[in-house]
């Protein structure tokens, strides 16, 4: 029988492969095993190495309660169905703060602390909880009284990591007001000049896919007499490398469109569309994917319907996680029991498209309710130091 | 290469000759070379050699006499959960003690599917153990100096150099 003792040296490249196949856990503790191992762990090779490892495929739900009474509480799903707590990256300071996440990639996450009474921004930071690193976002360049986080993302060409924000409201006529850039490699902000959009908003949440940040976007074009408003409705982006903003058409499709949520699936933008028809009996969840590239009808967006599929009651689908629709459901006004819509709102439902398979996900154990969802991997990603691509 | 050849004979680095077939020793890259340089005939009495022991190699030869059919003709889903679960329990046998000479060898011998199973078996082996125990099974040295370990139990509280 051999021992433990009569184990072979083993080479450099072997060692390196089997730490990438270990989690973050293992490796913040191996940092201490000796000096190579220590420098081998902050590696910036090796650190993306080890975050789009196989092992790391099947990325962690974070969920996010999203009714801004619970002032601080994180859970992430495993593809086991398991909840666990996070803890958050700061102790609450005062119990009129609340905290959002603005956005998450490669196992970071940008969270702002803002004031439940005024939404006015008390500190922004991103945060590694995988590794509890923290870093506290300095105010932007012109920040008098407010700002609003629009989001946070990976920009792969220049190997950064950027928050937008704007400097006013968020939801109104949000691109017209100034806008400022903060990036995690220079550790400074920088405002950005945009074409004048007149009066162009958009959604609370970005979604961030291959170096640029989406969000709906809507416009009023005008007012009717019987004071309703219209809108111009479309997706607008913000490249990440070059700073600027496009505003890209929404599919035609016959039905009305209920765009739910923006997310990504199969690493292009997706778009969620919740629709019931018109007496109220059938609903049904649409998945559409965007492209980029020169089509030949001369359209520099294509976009495709994935699936459509009819689903039991009215959902609301909130993202993609593990190639399913995440969806939770509302409260219904005509619900007369608020113990009833107690009931429905702690549920997820994960819908598979392609099988048409529903899987209902409780989480009254916790007593919580979430709204918000992000695809988050554990990652050993560094705050302090984002080095320049070589 | 005789295509009447259905199983080749090689010699491990203790000597011992082991039979390989010849579907299973195209798993590896170089065993396949050696199929096609190396004469296999009767009247050839040339056997190469590998270089991994022979504990090892019968391990590896089971490996792949197992993957073989799967590899050559594809397989059905339930092909391939019959072979994960197999994975599982050959990797559960007393493989633990001879684990880095498989990696070694699979490494050596250039079969991805082995190297792969063997570093993810390695790495859910290490998941739960203390610093010491790494450095043991590694044979490494603790080269921090006091200072150094310290400063690094400063940086990040909770840390254990043992």
């Amino acid at each position: 029988m051999e021992q433990i003792g009569d184990n072979p040296f083993l080479p450099e490249d072997i060692i390196r492969t089997i730490l990438k196949s270990l989690p973050v856990k293992s490796l913040i503790r191996f940092r201490c095993v000796c000096k190579e191992w220590k420098n081998l762990l902050k590696t910036p090779s090796f650190i993306t190495e080890h975050l789009h490892h196989p092992m790391n495929e099947n990325p962690l739900l974070l969920l996010q309660w999203g009714h801004k009474l619970d002032p601080l509480h994180f859970h992430i799903l495993n593809h086991k169905m398991q909840l666990l707590e996070v803890q958050p990256p700061l102790p609450l300071m005062d119990s009129s703060l609340r905290t959002e996440i603005v956005g998450c990639s490669n196992g970071l996450l940008c969270v702002n602390y803002y004031d439940l009474e005024t939404s006015l921004p008390f500190l922004l930071l991103v945060w590694n909880p995988a590794t509890r690193e923290i870093r506290h976002v300095p105010n932007p360049i012109k920040h008098k009284i407010q700002y609003f986080a629009l989001g946070f993302g990976f920009s792969p060409v220049d190997n950064d990591y950027k928050i937008l924000v704007s400097l006013e409201r968020a939801d109104i006529d949000s691109l017209s007001n100034p806008l400022e850039v903060y990036s995690l490699r220079t550790g400074s902000w920088k405002e950005i000049k945009v074409e004048d959009f007149g009066g162009l908003g958009i959604s609370d949440f970005a979604a961030t896919v291959d170096g640029a940040m989406f969000w709906f976007g809507h416009k009023v074009t005008n007012i009717a007499e019987n004071d309703f408003f219209a809108y111009d409705e479309m997706v607008v982006s913000f490249d990440m490398v070059m700073e600027v903003f496009t505003l890209i058409p929404l599919p035609c499709d016959d039905d009305d469109l209920r765009k739910s949520f923006l997310s990504v699936y199969e690493n292009k933008l997706a778009m969620l569309c919740d629709t019931e028809n018109e007496n109220y009996e059938s609903y049904r969840t649409d998945l559409w994917v965007m492209e980029e590239g020169a089509f030949p009808s001369g359209e520099r967006w294509s976009w495709s319907k994935k699936y459509s599929i009819s689903t039991p009651s009215s959902i609301y689908p909130r993202g993609i996680w593990l190639e399913k629709i995440v969806c939770i459901a509302l409260p219904t006004y005509d619900e007369p029991e608020p113990e009833i819509n107690h009931r429905t709102m702690d549920v997820l439902y994960m819908l598979n498209p392609s099988t048409h398979e529903w899987v209902h996900f409780n989480c009254r154990q916790v007593g919580y309710q979430f709204s918000i969802i992000f695809n988050y991997a554990e990652s050993l990603m560094p705050i302090a130091n984002i080095h320049p691509c070589s | 290469m005789s295509s009447s050849v259905e199983a080749i004979t090689v010699l491990s680095s203790d000597g011992d000759e082991f039979k390989i077939t010849v579907s299973a020793a195209k798993l590896s890259k170089p065993l396949n070379w050696m199929l096609e340089d190396v004469c296999f005939s009767d009247d050839c009495d040339e056997v190469p050699t590998i270089e991994v022991n022979s504990k090892t190699l019968v391990k590896v030869i089971e490996y792949c006499e197992k993957h073989a059919p799967r590899a050559n003709s594809g397989a059905s889903d339930s092909d391939a959960e019959e072979l994960k679960k197999w994975d599982i329990e050959f990797m559960k046998m007393d493989v633990k003690d001879i684990l880095f000479h498989i990696l070694m060898a699979a490494n050596y011998l250039h079969m991805e599917g082995l190297y792969d199973l063997a570093c993810q078996t390695a790495a859910d082996l290490m998941k739960g153990m203390t610093v010491s125990q790494i450095r043991k099974i590694f044979h490494i040295k603790n080269d921090f100096s006091s200072e150094e370990q310290e400063q690094l139990r400063r940086q990040h509280p909770g840390c254990s150099f043992d």
